[in-house]
């Protein structure tokens, strides 16, 4: 815009209603950006006094100042507000470098988004990454016990310490709610009819989790010492759950499953204790089963299944599938060697379980490849309806023609091949459509398109 | 069903029911009945009006192509400022939600990494802080005027 005598600049996104400001800061992405709006006049700044979303994120502020600065600069920032008494939708707070102490800036900044019925708090206390990585707690903050609030839609809690007692009568009305790596009291009891999510990740002393929220829809608990008792029975309206290291039985598994009956994504990882299992289920579409162990035998009875994923490092179960022509299915298969023939045959009916399967993608190194050419060897070729297939490898210590040879024979009626290496020394990554008729031809053929792939 | 949209400058617009009740405000109107005669739109001139009802047409013709929809959008909101905080005003009073969130990225687009001095100049903001408060500010917020 001209600055010039006649036609004057207008500045226009002052006089802009002070929400259509608001509204605008929220699409800026870094809380930089926000407060740079407060120092452009002094319009403006009042503007900002008024901006319901805070956001501290020591993260953000660590090249520029040290933790004592970064807390002095939060309570000034709050002492501004006060005078204007608005309330604060969106409160959220990172602190990395704490020692564990309780900090009166802190404790102050949490009770006065309290004061002000802040909807969404997000408290999240030392270095996460770090924690989850190496499955340590570290120091965890006191949460200050005058949390009582009945504002409170989304909390999110993350390196802190507190006990479920003192918190649960803040949790009327909370939709969403997620603690993760805290220490905590050991019985978790809640029963809302708002709860739509709930996240229980590795609380420290947590034993118990009991949850009768009818409106639940989103499950997920994970814990590093794999000793917790879940009840959900009373959660009807559950699609999606998922465990990680939770110690829960067949029975567990059974019933639940009955009571579940809305249920979409059951994702099982390292349960330990799943040994025979039965998955029979109308309305299942994603099912994953991921290092459990102990797992011998499985039956899943999923008629609107689409995804299965499995990952198991010490033995074949004996699977059972029986689920549409549209499922996906991803296997990896990792550091096995059936050296019986029993353990054989039960790899054989395990693969042969996904013959029906739409597509299937299998993850093996080198050493398996030895026992899918086993197979090639035997009377009859298990993955007879297969029609996609991706295999991935860790190793190309195989040829492209010798892979395409042990592959065309497991699944002789495939449209689509695509074969991706770790390693891409031998070769490159290879996506071709194979007509039907080319597996009546011999090798001639695979080295052919082997030399055409190449040049 | 055609309404008709009355302009501040007296410009009459007949639009499709299904493309003007995208603004909630009218929607609320025709479902309290009150949509039979001539809407007046005070706070919208014709020109505005104009782009406002290309925008909600085509969201109508376009509702199922995702990517021909973004497209056009971004081709849209390629106004210069004036333009853009009139399509903003406007958005907010008949209450089109998804235009009003489109002009308002837009403008935090025109904000987002630049200085305070950088952004006044955009946006031809006045600097109205005394020597002394603007020393106070720049104390407080030193990290705001970095790069």
């Amino acid at each position: 815009m001209e600055k010039d005598g006649v036609e004057e600049a207008f500045d226009r996104f002052s006089n802009l209603p002070v929400p259509i400001i608001h509204r605008i800061m929220s699409f800026l992405p870094t809380t930089k950006d926000v407060t740079r709006v407060a120092v452009l006049s002094k319009t403006l700044n009042s503007v900002c006094h008024s901006y319901p979303i805070l956001d501290f994120d020591q993260r953000s502020w660590k090249k520029i100042m040290g933790f004592d600065s970064f807390l002095d600069f939060m309570q000034k920032s709050l002492q501004h507000r006060r005078e204007s008494n608005i309330d604060i939708e969106i409160f959220k707070l990172c602190v990395i470098d704490h020692d564990g102490k309780s900090d009166q800036r802190i404790d102050e900044s949490i009770r006065f988004a309290i004061e002000h019925n802040v909807k969404e708090l997000d408290l999240r206390f030392g270095d996460y990454w770090i924690r989850s990585r190496y499955k340590c707690y570290g120091q965890l903050y006191t949460l200050p016990k005058t949390i009582t609030t009945k504002s409170i839609v989304v909390l999110n809690l993350v390196g802190l310490a507190f006990k479920f007692e003192d918190l649960i009568p803040s949790l009327n009305l909370v939709e969403h709610l997620s603690i993760e790596l805290c220490s905590v009291s050991s019985n978790f009891t809640i029963s809302s009819s708002k709860l739509k999510t709930l996240e229980l990740q590795n609380c420290k002393g947590l034993k118990t989790i009991v949850v009768d929220a009818v409106n639940l829809q989103y499950f997920s608990h994970s814990t590093f010492t794999g000793s917790s008792e879940i009840s959900l029975g009373d959660c009807k309206s559950l699609k999606y759950v998922k465990l990680d290291n939770t110690a829960i039985t067949d029975d567990w598994l059974k019933n639940h499953l009955s009571k579940l009956l809305l249920l979409e994504s059951l994702i099982l990882k390292s349960c330990k204790i799943l040994g025979e299992i039965d998955i029979c289920h109308q309305k299942l579409k994603h099912l994953a089963l991921l290092n459990c162990d102990k797992l011998v035998k499985a039956k899943i009875e999923a008629p609107n299944l689409v995804s299965f994923y499995f990952y198991n490092k010490s033995r074949f179960p004996v699977i059972t599938l029986q689920c549409s022509s549209q499922i996906y299915a991803d296997l990896i298969l990792f550091g096995i060697s059936p050296t019986n023939d029993e353990q054989f045959m039960n790899f054989k009916n395990f693969l042969g379980s996904f013959s029906h399967c739409k597509s299937l993608s299998l993850t093996l190194p080198d050493m398996e490849l030895s026992l899918l050419e086993e197979l090639r060897n035997a009377l009859r070729s298990p993955l007879l309806s297969l029609k996609h297939l991706r295999v991935q490898l860790f190793s190309s210590s195989r040829s492209l023609p010798e892979l395409l040879d042990i592959l065309l024979c497991l699944s002789p009626y495939l449209e689509t091949m695509c074969i991706t290496s770790k390693y891409k020394e031998n070769f490159e990554e290879v996506v071709f459509p194979l007509l039907f008729f080319c597996s009546f031809l011999g090798p001639s053929l695979i080295v052919l398109m082997y030399f055409s792939l190449v040049s | 069903m055609a309404l008709e949209l009355k302009s501040s400058d007296n410009k009459i617009f007949e639009v499709e029911e299904l493309v003007a009740v995208q603004s909630e405000t009218i929607k609320s109107l025709v479902e309290d009945g009150c949509a039979d005669n001539v809407i007046p739109l005070p706070n919208v001139d014709s020109k505005t009006l104009e782009l406002v009802l290309d925008w909600c047409k085509n969201h109508v013709d376009m509702k199922l192509d995702e990517e021909k929809l973004k497209e056009y959008e971004d081709k849209f909101i390629e106004v210069d400022q004036a333009v853009l905080y009139d399509l903003l005003l406007a958005a907010n009073y008949l209450n089109i939600k998804d235009l009003l969130n489109r002009a308002c990225q837009k403008v935090a687009d025109m904000l987002k990494g630049k200085t305070p001095e950088q952004i006044r100049e955009t946006l031809n903001i006045v600097n109205d802080f005394s020597p002394e408060e603007e020393e106070e500010i720049r104390k407080e917020n030193l990290w705001a005027f970095e790069e």
